[in-house]
């Protein structure tokens, strides 16, 4: 089975009034709302702060993403919003409820750095598997399936199985399954950080291109690329080294829709430089 | 996390603490329906090994003999043979490899009628249906070790001109090492049945043939406690060769 | 195409070579005078011919163990599975148990099969217990391996779909657990033979041992060639077992076949 890309014609690029919000990011009221959290794994003298207050908030229907060095807490971030880990100090609102009760509530689709699909399941029945849990009926969930890898454009693949895609192909599976349930939060570690850097630029519009088709949806994005930052994102937040602290809070006013091309203007140029003087700054201090 | 080392010590010891109480107590006989002279209760094992002791004590030391001697011979052939496959052009080597981890898998066991009417000294049948058992496995793991060095160390050895023998010596066998040590303790276990199959085959002497004869004269504890002794050795035996691991190749135990 | 070709070319030729081997093994042997030199390394037509002559004895001793031993495998691979759900039920219970799972591996199994015989005094059923007893341990050291086998994330995976323990043991542990599960059947079907033959090994008065004890005991040199014939079979019979463990693994996960295949 030759490992082709999935075509990346289907997926297509979106028009600018296709459903999107384009009002200022700042604006708009917090769907997470993280109040000087701190969080310390073990006790004692092995104690390891992973965060140290932090504080920032993630408006409804943006793109925010945490970026920073390896190690600096950011993926224990995302797990306390997610409701997966609990905080040592500290609150996060989420729409209004703590994390666990909108875990619970099935308000998050997770993509992680692997994809995690299940070997024993075709690429059709992974993007199902939430809906399958969940008690939804099979015509009700294939038909659902099938429309999510239509939009990552993977419609052809769908009796196929996970190890016969390419990495990138097989992240886009896992996107589809994190979407299947509509969830209003979508979470994402370093998804592109297993893939080359051309396939990771490519999988950068392409999931703009996939968001742009979820209006509303909220996308919390972890990266230590400050490029990939800064073309995804409406709001940085970046971080520093373990302990892991907030340096700043960057919002990118690059107008949407964002392509390739985006990333060779003087903006975009800028933005990157000055996120880049601050890291390098706090390194050297 | 500490809770979690707590438990997994704790946990096993309350368990056999349980279990010992209620079979003293009788249970397992009651619920089975099995008379005493089929299943003692703890209490009667552990007397025989305090009555009897002398029976049992050089029981001990016949089967033990053999089980050093065939796992020290075959140990030491199985290496010796990969040293030999070593010398071997890559694809012969493979084959032949192939052939001993297929030899590993056959039902070894059944060679000891064999080596039967080979050998007809008690101890040196026993020993050697434990060296046929044990060192295909040993060849092919230590085999293993000294050609699955890494080729970028090898190509750092050439660069600096490293000699053969250098490059054996620190490259190769250093990792080989821990193949090595997993292929003795996977020939603990192998030791023990191979010699305890020939006891009880050709009934002349050490623990097989203690647990027969005990069992032919009613003395059933006697057997249990020769069956406890087997286990108990096999896991010493066990845990001695990791800590010896350990203490040679410190740096072998990252977690992988 | 060649590369498949030269494959073949060197198995023949490493067939050829042992058979040489052992022709010649033998003939050096049977060169001496030693009355039981054929019995003791016979030329493989000799086996052959042994096998043929005495198809009903072999055949009859042969579906004895055979049979038990299925059994007991059966047997052992249900209790293992049903063994290592329950296990996987509480922390606390693994913890308890896993160290004696593993230290009863230790126990060489021939050694329990006199005490086995004393307990229910029938060959039938001691070799049912012992091939049973053998791969109850298998079995249950790879289910028990296989259920947490799963990578951190899938379980994240499953929390932030507000799995219960039954969802996660039904959507993850338990297919994740199948290629394992596979791997400690594969292992354990020519071990519960050899389980059944050891009970002929220690006075069974049937079965592929007795054979192979009688024979040794009886004997003579004819007599004494019925061991190879025995062993030749048991042999077979293990390998023909493990085959059809790795068939049933095909048509039950057929993915995992191709997976491998793959190097996935």
């Amino acid at each position: 089975m030759n490992q082709t890309e999935g075509s990346m014609a289907e997926v297509g690029t979106p028009s600018p009034a296709e459903g999107h919000d384009h009002s200022p990011v700042a604006g708009r009221p917090a769907a997470v709302s993280v109040a000087g959290v701190t969080k310390t794994f073990g006790s004692g003298a092995s104690a390891v702060t992973a965060l140290d207050d932090v504080s920032f908030e993630v408006p409804q229907g943006s793109f925010v993403s945490l970026l920073g060095p390896s190690g600096c807490g950011k993926s224990t971030m995302m797990r306390l919003i997610a409701g997966l880990q609990e905080p040592t100090g500290g609150t996060i609102t989420v729409a209004g409820g703590t994390p666990d009760e909108q875990r619970r509530a099935r308000d998050f689709g997770i993509v992680f750095q692997q994809p995690i699909l299940f070997d024993w399941r075709t690429v059709e029945e992974n993007v199902a598997l939430p809906l399958q849990i969940m008690g939804k009926p099979k015509a009700e969930r294939q038909e659902r399936a099938r429309e999510l890898l239509d939009l990552v454009g993977l419609k052809d693949f769908r009796n196929h199985r996970p190890w016969q895609l390419s990495g990138g192909m097989q992240q886009r599976v896992a996107i589809a399954r994190a979407l299947t349930f509509a969830p209003p939060f979508l979470l994402m570690d370093e998804p592109f950080g297993a893939l080359d850097m051309m396939t990771r630029e490519r999988m950068q519009t392409e999931l703009l291109s996939i968001w742009s088709r979820n209006p509303g949806t909220t996308v919390i994005f972890i990266t230590h690329s400050i490029s990939e930052a800064v073309l995804l994102s409406d709001r940085i937040v970046v971080m520093s080294a373990r302990p892991g602290r907030v340096m700043k809070v960057i919002d990118v006013d690059l107008p949407r829709p964002r392509t390739d091309e985006t990333r060779d203007t003087k903006e975009f140029v800028d933005i990157e430089a000055e996120i880049r003087q601050l890291i390098f700054s706090q390194e050297h201090r | 996390m500490k809770s979690e080392r707590v438990r997994t010590v704790v946990a096993p010891i309350v368990f056999l603490a349980v279990f010992v109480a209620i079979w003293q107590a009788h249970v397992f006989n009651d619920v089975f329906g099995l008379e005493e002279f089929a299943v003692p209760l703890p209490d009667q094992i552990l007397s025989a090994f305090t009555d009897d002791s002398d029976e049992l004590r050089s029981a001990f030391g016949e089967t033990f003999l053999a089980v050093g001697l065939g796992f020290a011979l075959g140990n030491g052939l199985g290496f010796l043979l990969a040293l030999g496959l070593l010398a071997l052009p890559d694809t012969v080597a493979q084959r032949v490899g192939g052939i001993l981890g297929a030899v590993q898998a056959l039902p070894i066991v059944a060679l000891a009628p064999l080596v039967a009417l080979w050998i007809d000294a008690s101890t040196w049948f026993k020993a050697t249906t434990v060296v046929i058992m044990v060192f295909p496995a040993m060849s092919v793991y230590a085999y293993r070790g000294l050609t699955s060095v890494d080729p970028t160390a090898l190509e750092l050895a050439r660069s600096i001109d490293a000699s053969g023998w250098q490059v054996f010596r620190y490259i190769r066998l250093a990792n080989a090492v821990p193949h090595v040590f997993t292929a003795m303790r996977y020939s603990v276990v192998l030791s023990l049945i191979g010699v305890v199959v020939c006891e009880i085959l050709r009934s002349a002497d050490g623990l097989g043939y203690h647990i027969h004869d005990a069992l032919q004269r009613f003395e059933t504890p006697q057997a249990w406690a020769a069956v406890v002794i087997l286990a108990l050795a096999g896991i010493v035996m066990y845990a001695a060769l990791l800590v010896i691991e350990r203490l040679i190749v410190p740096w072998s135990f990252r977690k992988s | 195409m060649s590369e498949s070709r030269r494959d073949t070319l060197i198995t023949a030729a490493t067939v050829i070579a042992i058979l040489a081997v052992w022709y010649l093994g033998a003939a050096l042997v049977q060169a001496g005078d030693d009355p039981l030199a054929e019995a003791k390394l016979p030329f493989p037509h000799q086996v052959i011919d042994v096998i043929f002559s005495n198809t009903g004895e072999l055949g009859e001793a042969s579906w004895i163990s055979l049979r038990q031993a299925l059994i007991g495998f059966v047997i052992g691979s249900l209790v293992g599975i049903v063994f290592s759900l329950v296990m996987a039920q509480g922390e606390w219970v693994e913890s308890a148990i896993v160290p004696f799972l593993l230290a009863g591996q230790m126990v060489p199994m021939i050694a329990l099969v006199p005490i086995v015989q004393n307990i229910f005094q029938n060959d039938d059923v001691t070799r049912v217990f012992i091939s049973a007893f053998i791969t109850f341990f298998s079995v249950t050291v790879a289910v028990v391996r296989g259920l947490k086998s799963a990578p951190p994330s899938a379980y994240e995976l499953m929390s932030s779909y507000n799995t219960g323990r039954l969802q996660r043991l039904r959507y993850l542990e338990i297919p994740a657990a199948v290629p394992m599960l596979f791997t400690g059947l594969r292992i354990a079907a020519p071990l519960s033979l050899v389980g059944s033959v050891l009970v002929d090994l220690a006075g069974a008065q049937s079965g592929l041992g007795y054979i192979m004890l009688a024979a040794l005991t009886a004997g003579g040199p004819t007599g004494s060639m019925l061991i190879w014939g025995a062993m030749v079979i048991l042999i077979v019979l293990g390998f023909l077992l493990a085959q059809a463990v790795v068939l049933s693994e095909r048509i039950v996960a057929p993915w995992q076949v191709q997976m491998r295949a793959k190097g996935a």
